[in-house]
């Protein structure tokens, strides 16, 4: 069949397949936002009232779907103006978004069942910010937006051909041993596994119960009652067991895990593999790294171990629990790896600058100080004076807040700025000035009255903020990185 | 050897452009007259919605409840009509060659400025109340997070048109160009 090369330089709608699809999303939609009301009218409904109520509750949901896919269709057009994506939508609330045809990355073509059947085909854009709006086409002819694709494209291959790339950097390898797998393991955090595990053997005791009338609990105070007139050995035993338990699960997962852990760099791209049974492949291109950090707990800390957590475009969308964190076996492997995000030497925090002290003061006056009061009131209607201990709280965080400010160390230069901080644990952030995206600086009154500002440099993945620096310092270093910035001109990815 | 057509001129610190020296645009009269029929909007409704709440349930009507809830709601919109108006007062945004700057917040006073070279893309947007004062926002993305990075409120349909297509054109041709 022949088609036709649509010209987007005039506004086009979707395919008229795309009313059944936004129906259905519609509905799902529409069904998100009323789901307790139909809950409601549902249960309070009693038994042989007439049917005609469900049906008139089901086309007026269903006229609702209708008539606000036709909306949504209707108000949509797409065109290309002046090497810009432009998509109108919105009826009352009408809205133009306009994306540079440069900052779009990738064009995807996605098929469903439902739209396979119809020939149309789902546009999704890779730029780095349009997931963020609604800049999705759900339903464009497979032809045409195959032609969609190609304009898009073409775009960036000429551009990106006349800026041309980086040199490649040179090759780093690095793996974990048996050793370092036992060291993380041991160094991890324990409390965490013993409540997973804690969790999960309720769970199972129940579920004994339930299914074989196993009296776990019963089980467990037979043995432990035998032990009940000596409680020196019962809490020996139960103590000894905790950590034996929780230690051994923490091995366990950390060996399935990070099992036969590779990492290498190749040009432009960190190659990381790992796991036992679930084995991982992923590949992080160096230039899409917005932040670099690497942090330790008090123990790692002191036997030199480090997790590595590189921020990259996109990790905000991210479970936590799913980001890749590199294990470290040393300082030294962390400053080596680093080099190939900012060139600049990792800073001594001794010769680093600080922060004002009104930092920890604040702290302590306006949150440590009024949730000490609220925790020790609430305590009293149970345990009348005797809560005034909990007053003992506030020196505690007051330590805690002025070693955190003590700890707080930052260094500045032409490439970026590298942070160290930490309460008991330890923090390195490296931020190089060409991946910003912006600058900000709060002041509260306090800060206001004291010359005092909060500077905050953002990035696709992330944010560094330099909390309580003086005015004066704040404002020359926004300017001095926004000169940076603007006057590069450097690609940020 | 061919030379490369480099320059590497000294940048005296003194004449970097310094942001303490920006003037910035207040936001249009309009804007606070559309803030405070939203407020009061919103303010109907949930006071309609707290009167009904004691009205028809019957068990909220207990009278230090009632006070208790009443004292709060007047307190709250006490509070968010006060911080509307230092907040329109303090707002304003300001464009230079190479930087939106948008300043807001009537507590805390926050600068937010943003490189044209790092934006990704701008959308103008006007709800109701915006549109019967001729009123439009101009939110301004860069990459990644949820949201745009700062909305500029309470300008006029033009102005807001005419500062997307400003940006949109220094994005395609380089902000050198400007």
């Amino acid at each position: 069949m022949k088609h036709d090369t649509p010209d987007f330089s005039v506004p086009q709608r979707q395919s008229a397949a795309a009313i059944v699809i936004l129906i259905a999303k519609s509905g799902v939609q529409i069904a998100k936002s009323l789901w307790p009301i139909l809950l409601v009218t549902l249960l309070r409904s009693k038994k042989g009232s007439s049917p005609d109520k469900y049906l008139y509750i089901i086309i007026g949901f269903a006229a609702l779907s209708v008539g606000y896919a036709i909306i949504r269709f209707l108000f949509y057009r797409y065109y290309i103006q002046n090497n810009s994506l432009v998509i109108q939508t919105g009826w009352l609330q009408k809205k133009t978004l306009s994306i540079p045809l440069q900052s779009i990355q990738a064009v995807h073509l996605e098929q469903n069942l439902w739209q396979q059947a119809f020939g149309v085909s789902k546009v999704t854009f890779d730029s780095a910010g349009t997931e963020k709006v609604e800049a999705k086409m759900e339903a464009i002819n497979v032809y045409t937006a195959e032609q969609l694709k190609q304009v898009l494209l073409q775009y960036k291959i000429t551009t990106d051909t006349a800026e041309g790339r980086d040199a490649a950097r040179p090759p780093v390898q690095y793996n974990l041993t048996i050793v370092d797998l036992l060291k993380l393991s041991l160094s991890a955090n324990h409390l965490e596994a013993f409540l997973i595990l804690f969790v999960l053997s309720i769970n199972i005791l129940d579920d004994l119960r339930k299914a074989f009338e196993f009296d776990g609990w019963g089980w467990m105070e037979s043995i432990f009652g035998d032990m009940k007139d000596n409680m020196v050995a019962l809490f020996s035993v139960v103590i000894l067991l905790v950590v034996v338990v929780s230690v051994g699960f923490s091995v366990i997962r950390v060996f399935i895990k990070y099992y036969d852990f590779k990492m290498d760099s190749g040009g432009h791209q960190w190659r990381v593999s790992f796991g036992l049974f679930n084995r991982q492949q992923r590949i992080i291109p160096i230039p899409k790294i917005q932040l670099f950090s690497w942090h330790a707990n008090y123990v790692r800390r002191k036997i030199n171990f480090w997790m590595l957590d590189l921020k990259t475009l996109g990790d905000e969308k991210v479970q936590p629990k799913q980001r890749l964190k590199i294990p470290l076996t040393g300082f030294q492997s962390a400053v080596n790896i680093a080099a190939s995000y900012q060139q600049s030497p990792v800073f001594d925090p001794a010769q680093g600058a600080g922060i004002e002290p009104a930092y920890w003061q604040r702290r302590t006056l306006m949150v440590s100080l009024p949730v000490t009061i609220f925790v020790a009131a609430f305590a009293a209607i149970w345990l009348q004076w005797q809560a005034l201990c909990l007053l003992a709280l506030l020196p505690v965080w007051a330590l805690q807040n002025f070693m955190r400010y003590q700890n707080f160390k930052w260094f500045a230069n032409h490439e970026g700025v590298q942070l160290h901080k930490g309460l008991w644990g330890r923090e390195y952030k490296l931020l190089v000035w060409k991946k910003i995206q912006q600058v900000s600086y709060a002041q509260s009154p306090y800060q206001r009255r004291h010359q005092l500002a909060t500077l905050q440099f953002t990035t696709a993945a992330g944010a560094v903020t330099l909390p309580y620096l003086p005015l004066e310092v704040c404002r020359r270093m926004v300017n001095g990185v926004l000169y940076t910035v603007e006057s590069a001109n450097e690609k940020w990815m | 050897m061919q030379v490369m057509d480099f320059s590497n001129n000294i940048v005296e610190v003194d004449d970097i452009p310094a942001i303490e020296e920006v003037t910035f645009k207040p936001l249009e009269d309009n804007y606070l007259l559309a803030i405070r029929i939203a407020f009061g909007i919103n303010f109907l409704l949930a006071g309609a919605a707290l009167i009904a709440g004691f009205v028809f349930i019957t068990k909220l009507q207990i009278p230090w409840l009632m006070y208790l809830a009443g004292g709060l709601f007047a307190g709250l919109s006490l509070l968010i009509w006060v911080g509307n108006n230092l907040n329109y007062r303090y707002s304003g945004y300001a464009l230079r060659q190479k930087d939106v700057l948008y300043r807001s917040g009537w507590f805390v006073h926050k600068t937010n400025v943003l490189p044209i070279n790092r934006i990704q893309h701008i959308s103008v947007q006007s709800g109701p109340i915006e549109r019967r004062f001729g009123l439009a926002s101009v939110s301004i993305f860069t990459a990644g997070g949820s949201s745009a990075d700062f909305t500029i409120k309470g300008i006029t349909d033009k102005t807001a048109n005419q500062v997307k297509d400003w940006l949109s054109e220094l994005i395609k041709t380089g902000t050198d160009e400007a």
